[in-house]
């Protein structure tokens, strides 16, 4: 084979079959009227080799020439790009999420030797991460298929497109998607962790090479729980509504300013109340007196901490409103 | 990325855009695919192959142009020409064409002045 055979077979690879057999034969066609030309001007046989390789490379490489015919193709085009990464990360945090809840389960659900801890974490990871490459995998596989059986754009058949259907977000009212969704699925998780395995907060102790997990919170962090509930559901309905709106409107932005001023509220009532948690009775920690003096006090001042940075950000929002 | 191959690429660019003109100007009679190069050439217009040709096919499937294989010399060879609609286009293009032109001649010129 020689070649311009070679090269002639090597473009009609990556063409499309249906058009193969025809722009092989042009393109035969068009390298042997170019090697008679360039023969003619330069008095050498159209069988030199170096000339057939001179006029082969003025055609460029086989990908370049059979690209050239073809027209631009995407694997996810621009009208699907955005719905595609907001899949992505909802599909990548809920595989986060249950990744974490099950190495919870396992980490607490039963004792387990020291040494296996960091395996288990390790086992964790990896599992992750081949979920999450799976995930991604099919997402690109299922949008692909979406992308090459979505008719032509609106615009190409004839539809008029307005302006006006532009959003009109103004940069301050600009909502950050990946927020929203990190948002819903810390949200998420904390809901299932303080209603359905509230004993995974727990603190562990080592004894005889075995750790052992003991729950932490007491009755009254219970008395609280409907609350908090109210306060996560409705967070999460924020979130929504953002990811809808895709921008924050005054509905949303004094709805976020009356959870963070009713958070404020528990976490304090919280601090200065009966104690929510306590070092477990039997519990190697328990009977050091002065871990134990130091735990209420620890627990009181991170409430403190987390109303009071709470009210800084409600400072700050007010302040931006109140500038805009 | 140099001066030099800068300028080379928006001379190429600036190619591209006539490209379609020079075409179908040239088309009123049959030619097949390298003596339109040698044609365009010849009055001045240099253009790469890898971009005639695709363009050849992209107004032939626009309807813009016909073809036809036909035998010469033992060899077959894809013969174009201008079609009907191509021949109610190209006026239409040309008046665009001199509208831009004598736009462009006033910028080039204010340069200069």
């Amino acid at each position: 084979m020689n070649l311009i055979d070679r090269y002639v077979n090597a473009v009609a690879d990556r063409l499309p079959e249906k058009m193969r057999e025809d722009l092989s034969k042009e393109i035969r066609s068009l390298i042997e009227d170019t090697l008679d030309d360039r023969a003619r001007q330069t008095g050498k046989p159209v069988t030199d080799e170096d000339l057939i390789v001179e006029v082969l490379r003025s055609f460029g490489p086989p990908e370049k020439m059979a690209a050239s015919y073809l027209p631009t193709r995407y694997l996810i085009g621009p009208r699907l790009l955005p719905i595609f990464w907001l899949i992505v990360r909802i599909g990548i945090g809920i595989t986060a999420l249950v990744s974490i809840i099950l190495l919870g389960v396992n980490l607490g659900g039963s004792s387990i030797p020291f040494s296996q801890v960091n395996i288990m974490i390790g086992k964790a990871v990896t599992d992750f991460c081949t979920t999450a490459i799976g995930v991604f995998g099919n997402i690109v596989f299922i949008f692909a298929i979406i992308e090459l059986l979505l008719p032509k754009m609106a615009e190409e058949k004839g539809k008029v497109w307005d302006p006006r259907s532009l959003s009109d977000r103004a940069e301050n009212d600009h909502v950050s998607l990946p927020e929203c969704i990190a948002g819903i699925v810390f949200t998420l998780a904390v809901i299932i962790l303080f209603n359905f395995y509230p004993q995974f907060v727990s603190i562990g102790s080592l004894s005889n090479g075995v750790v052992t997990f003991a729950p932490m919170l007491t009755g009254e962090f219970f008395k609280y729980l409907p609350w908090l509930n109210i306060l996560w559901a409705l967070e999460l309905v924020k979130d929504g509504l953002l990811i809808r709106e895709n921008k924050w409107t005054i509905f949303t932005r004094w709805m976020d300013i009356g959870l963070h001023v009713t958070g404020i509220v528990v976490a304090l009532t919280m601090a200065f109340g009966a104690p929510i948690a306590a070092l477990p009775a039997g519990s190697i920690f328990a009977s050091d007196p002065t871990l134990s003096s130091f735990f209420a006090p620890f627990i009181k001042g991170f409430l403190i901490l987390i109303a009071l940075a709470s009210a800084a950000d409600v400072i700050k929002k007010l302040y931006r409103m109140i500038k805009n | 990325m140099e001066q030099n191959q800068l300028i080379d690429n928006m001379a190429l660019e600036l190619r591209r855009g006539v490209i379609v003109l020079a075409v179908l100007s040239q088309l009123q009679e049959e030619q097949y695919g390298y003596s339109i190069l040698k044609l365009l050439a010849g009055k001045g217009l240099e253009v790469d192959q890898g971009t005639l040709y695709p363009l050849l096919r992209r107004l032939e499937a626009q309807g813009l142009l016909e073809s036809l294989w036909r035998v010469e010399e033992a060899r077959p060879r894809r013969y174009y020409v201008i079609s009907t609609e191509g021949r109610k286009v190209l006026p239409l293009l040309k008046a665009e064409w001199k509208k831009l032109s004598a736009t462009m001649a006033g910028f080039v010129n204010e340069e200069k002045e």
